[in-house]
């Protein structure tokens, strides 16, 4: 299975699609970082947790639009028709779907720590600051919850069809400019712009309050549930006897 | 001629094909979004900004997602199903792809086409009076379909490089997403949905339209020459990127030459753009100091402006005096796109330096002034005016067939560090050529008066103003008298807003205005023998202004909607009071100009003024919301912004970064942190009735002629407090 792992991690990212959108994400941050960030969100610093989640939140349209392209890959027609050679091995084709999940999740991970490396080299070089530690959670609540949520439904929706995967990008795209309640928000820039101002206190020190915490634990959960969902139906469908 | 039969032919099939008729009808639909007030780039100051660039900007949006959709679809057709090997020998690649793109460009001007008609009898329904066919076609041509054809290219371009459909559409998504949000204040890069921002109804719009057509041009050259590069990015003969670069180059060595020369083309066009100056982002309020040995006592001016390519030409002759006994250095302030051409004193060319200091909407020309006591200088300048860079949005000066507005030094060199006695008259006279339809009103107590038509239909103006300064607007403008509170006030408005005006009352507004202030502060005092005159301008104003003889206000504060509700919240007809209310403080009592920039202004006791006359119309809780929150809201949001109070990070900040902070303070402190003290002050010295009545006696109070300015040491010990009294937390 490692093996397979590693093969399907260098199937999918070792090649000018990810290089190129590498590169994209990169300009496009930095764009935003000078751009915007550097005023300092909801009037905290620049490099306050809750500009750095912000910034992330404006590149998290870019991130699940590369995830799904990933899962498009795995959905499409040729790779339907590699599923006639595939389906003979005697592989679990559930296993073998969450091993290519691995994969999306590894390549979704390694473009997330390249663009918040950029907020940190900007931070470091425009204001000395240094104190990484505090971007931890504002990193982990922002990336993680959206990207199990958007794996399951982008699954989901290869399952049905694969054009479903691109109305899926147009939907990840409108929902970074929707004014939705924090809870709902998705992408979470309207939580990291907004609610800082209504806690009544400048610089206050991070913190999600537990509905909006809750919201992301249950979009990791659903997410999560998905995922399993189309493995077990993928071994189920493809079981040998 | 293969050419054109291939994309007759592949034209006919993309028209023929499914996915492209989905496409056309999505984009035939997509400016719909742009009807609605809660879309993100809606427009609704004015009617023919709701209905005709809000759904132009929306269409723009959509169809250009759309049709980058349907590129890269299509660019991939043979890539996707490996039919290059078939396909390649019979046909050039190069021609197809070509061809291919062509072809889809003809579907997107054809939808655009169907758009306009379309959308024809709604806008055409919905504007009115204020429909304007030319306006109409010109929106859609320069602001969509621009759109949709930069989306093809550049979504073309990205898959000839790539030939990955998806780095190609993730390419044109971070294109698309910068230019609706990083780049959305540039004019030049929001290439998206270009720069329109506000369309007027009763004026003119051709210095918006010439700016978009600017940054389009600037994107076609640049896409084009892209697009052309990547065509030689083709694929040949199984070799990979750069063999096929190589390899077609070669064969088509005449491509790639001229694709760097759109490119070089284009970043000239960026860099030498003539709309906006180059002031430093610092705005540096200090004023030359008059030179006592010189001063002018006539200015007399020949003026053309053209309205066909935008630009203004001008002969001025000044009277001038030269008492130091030898030549000296004469500084006048002209507008940064002109170019002074001569210069002549007493019939001999003299020494000129344009000193290129562009500095607030302007820039000096050092003129060294013969040691003759009396100098006849006559200067010819002319250009394309340019508009101060502090504010992104442009349309502030406009020369064209519906408007023309041309301020202070748009209109003819300034002299600036000449003596200037305001006791002593200096007549600025002049002829003006204007065009036939547009009537001419000079801001201030100056007048107009028509000479004669020209063979070529236009016609000449004469105008008598006084000072070293002339505003003028010349538009479709009637006028109505009117009398309030024993003043003599002449109201001039577009003749496209006479129905509404009638409508909706704005005289009787007017009287409101003019009695609720004679009534607190007394009458004016200086207009005992003069008209007021209250003047419309064109929304690219953005609120007025007022000034000896005149206010100015735009025309969204004529709006049908904001006259009809005035509980809609605080609207352009409160800019109108605003603007009013200026005649007594900032005319009727002057403010010290040498602190211009400092919190104490006439905007303080202005804004409290007009809150407080909302309040007498509209209730305390309506005025409370509208002013003294919003007050307290923005010099909260100020106080706590992160670079105030940490000012030693703002040194790290880029240089427009930290002048845009360092701006907001002078807006802040004008605009509300003086009105908050104000507030204040009437509660510490007992109420409404006290504080009019100490505002009455400093309106009316015996000014020193040698300084006859309300200072804010003036107001606090007339208030009879102190200053920390006032200090807002």
């Amino acid at each position: 299975m490692t093996k397979l792992f590693w093969y399907e991690l260098k199937r999918l990212h070792a090649n000018q699609f990810f290089l190129g959108s590498l590169f994209l994400i990169a300009f496009f941050s930095w764009q935003v970082l000078s751009g915007e960030i550097i005023l300092g969100i909801a009037q905290t610093a620049p490099f306050s947790p809750w500009s750095f989640g912000y910034y992330l939140s404006r590149i998290l349209p870019l991130l699940l639009i590369v995830l799904l392209f990933s899962i498009a890959f795995f959905s499409s027609e040729q790779e339907r028709q590699v599923q006639a050679i595939t389906l003979a091995t005697p592989v679990n084709q559930g296993r073998y779907l969450l091993i290519r999940c691995g994969a999306m999740i590894v390549g979704y991970l390694l473009l997330s720590f390249f663009t918040i490396v950029m907020s940190l080299v900007f931070n470091a070089s425009l204001f000395q600051y240094t104190s990484f530690g505090d971007f931890i959670v504002p990193a982990v609540f922002t990336l993680f919850p959206v990207m199990l949520f958007t794996l399951g439904i982008g699954l989901v929706a290869g399952e049905i069809h694969p054009a479903l995967i691109y109305v899926m990008m147009i939907v990840m795209l409108l929902l970074g400019f929707l004014p939705l309640p924090y809870w709902a928000d998705l992408m979470g820039g309207s939580f990291f712009a907004g609610y800082p101002s209504e806690l009544g206190v400048l610089d206050p020190s991070f913190g999600i309050p537990a509905d909006i915490l809750a919201s992301r634990c249950i979009f990791s959960l659903l997410g999560i549930a998905l995922v399993l969902a189309v493995a077990r139906r993928r071994s189920n469908t493809c079981s040998v006897d | 001629m293969r050419f054109l039969s291939l994309l007759r032919v592949e034209t006919w099939r993309l028209f023929r094909d499914r996915l492209t008729r989905v496409i056309i009808f999505l984009a035939v639909f997509s400016p719909l979004p742009g009807l609605f007030s809660s879309f993100p780039f809606a427009l609704t100051t004015t009617k023919m900004g709701a209905y005709l660039a809000s759904p132009a900007l929306a269409g723009a949006v959509c169809s250009s997602f759309l049709f980058a959709f349907l590129t890269v679809k299509e660019l991939d057709r043979v890539h996707k199903y490996q039919m290059s090997a078939i396909t390649d020998p019979i046909i050039s690649p190069l021609l197809v792809n070509l061809v291919r793109i062509n072809a889809i460009m003809i579907v997107a001007v054809i939808t655009q086409a169907t758009v306009m008609l379309v959308f024809l009898p709604y806008t055409l329904a919905q504007t009115g009076m204020v429909f304007n066919w030319e306006l109409y076609v010109t929106v859609y041509a320069c602001v969509m379909l621009p759109s949709m054809l930069l989306a093809i290219l550049l979504s073309a371009s990205a898959y000839l490089v790539t030939q990955r459909a998806e780095i190609s559409f993730l390419l044109f998504l971070v294109f698309a997403l910068l230019a609706l949000t990083v780049w959305v204040q540039d004019y030049l890069l929001v290439w998206i949905k270009s720069g329109v921002w506000v369309l007027s109804d009763d004026f003119g719009n051709s210095r918006l339209m010439r700016s978009v057509i600017y940054s389009r041009m600037v994107w076609f050259f640049a896409l084009g020459g892209t697009g052309l590069l990547s065509l030689m990015c083709v694929r040949r003969f199984g070799k990979g990127l750069s063999g096929s670069f190589a390899q077609n180059s070669r064969r088509h060595f005449f491509v790639p030459i001229f694709a760097m020369a759109m490119l070089v083309l284009s970043c000239h066009l960026y860099y030498a753009q003539p709309f906006l100056d180059h002031s430093a982002p610092e705005i540096d309020y200090n004023l030359s100091d008059p030179n006592e040995n010189l001063s002018c006592s006539a200015l007399y001016a020949v003026l053309s402006p053209d309205i066909r390519t935008g630009e203004h030409f001008g002969t001025i002759t000044y009277s001038l005096h030269n008492t130091a006994g030898k030549p000296e250095k004469g500084i006048f302030s002209i507008n940064p796109g002109y170019q002074v051409t001569s210069v002549t004193a007493n019939g001999r060319s003299v020494p000129f330096v344009d000193l290129n200091n562009d500095k607030m909407g302007g820039k000096e020309i050092s003129v060294t002034l013969p040691a003759t006591e009396e100098i006849e200088l006559v200067m010819q300048y002319g250009g394309f005016p340019r508009e101060w860079n502090i504010v992104p949005t442009l349309g502030r000066t406009e020369i064209g067939k519906n408007y023309i507005k041309l301020v202070n030094q748009d209109f003819a060199p300034v002299p600036c560090n000449f003596k200037y006695d305001k006791d002593i008259p200096v007549p600025f006279t002049g002829r003006i050529i204007l065009p036939p339809d547009l009537r001419p009103v000079l801001f201030g107590t100056g007048t107009t008066r028509f000479l004669t038509v020209n063979p070529d239909g236009t016609k000449t103006w004469w105008f008598e103003s006084s000072g070293y300064r002339v505003i003028l607007y010349a538009g479709d403008y009637i006028s109505r008298k009117v009398r309030a509170a024993g003043q003599d006030i002449e109201f001039l408005y577009s003749a496209k807003h006479d129905r509404i005006m009638e409508k909706c009352n704005v005289t009787g507004m007017l009287k409101e205005v003019f009695e609720y202030c004679t009534a607190h502060y007394g009458p004016l005092q200086f207009y005992e023998n003069n008209t007021l005159k209250l003047i419309e301008l064109d929304v690219y104003q953005s609120g007025g202004y007022a000034g000896n003889g005149a206010s100015v206000m735009d025309e969204n504060c004529f709006s049908e909607d904001g006259l009809k509700d005035p509980l809609k919240g605080a609207s352009g007809n409160e800019v109108m009071a605003h603007e009013i209310i200026h005649q007594w403080w900032g005319l009727n009592t002057m403010f010290p100009y040498d602190t211009y920039g400092d919190p104490w202004s006439s905007e303080g006791l202005t804004v409290y003024t007009t809150y407080r006359l909302m309040k007498e119309l509209h209730g305390e809780p309506y005025a409370k919301a509208n002013y003294v929150d919003m007050w307290q809201r923005e010099v909260d949001d100020y106080k706590n912004n992160f670079y105030v109070r940490h000012p030693a990070y703002l040194d790290r900040l880029p240089d427009d970064f930290r002048a845009s902070i360092t701006n907001q303070f002078s807006h802040v402190s004008q605009y509300c942190l003086v009105p908050l003290k104000i507030l204040k002050a009437e509660e510490l010295v007992g109420g409404e009735e006290k504080i009019d009545r100490i505002l009455y006696d400093l309106s009316n109070r015996e000014v020193d002629p040698e300084y006859p300015y309300l200072t804010y040491d003036d107001f606090v010990q007339a208030c009879r407090l102190h200053e920390e009294d006032l200090n807002i937390d």
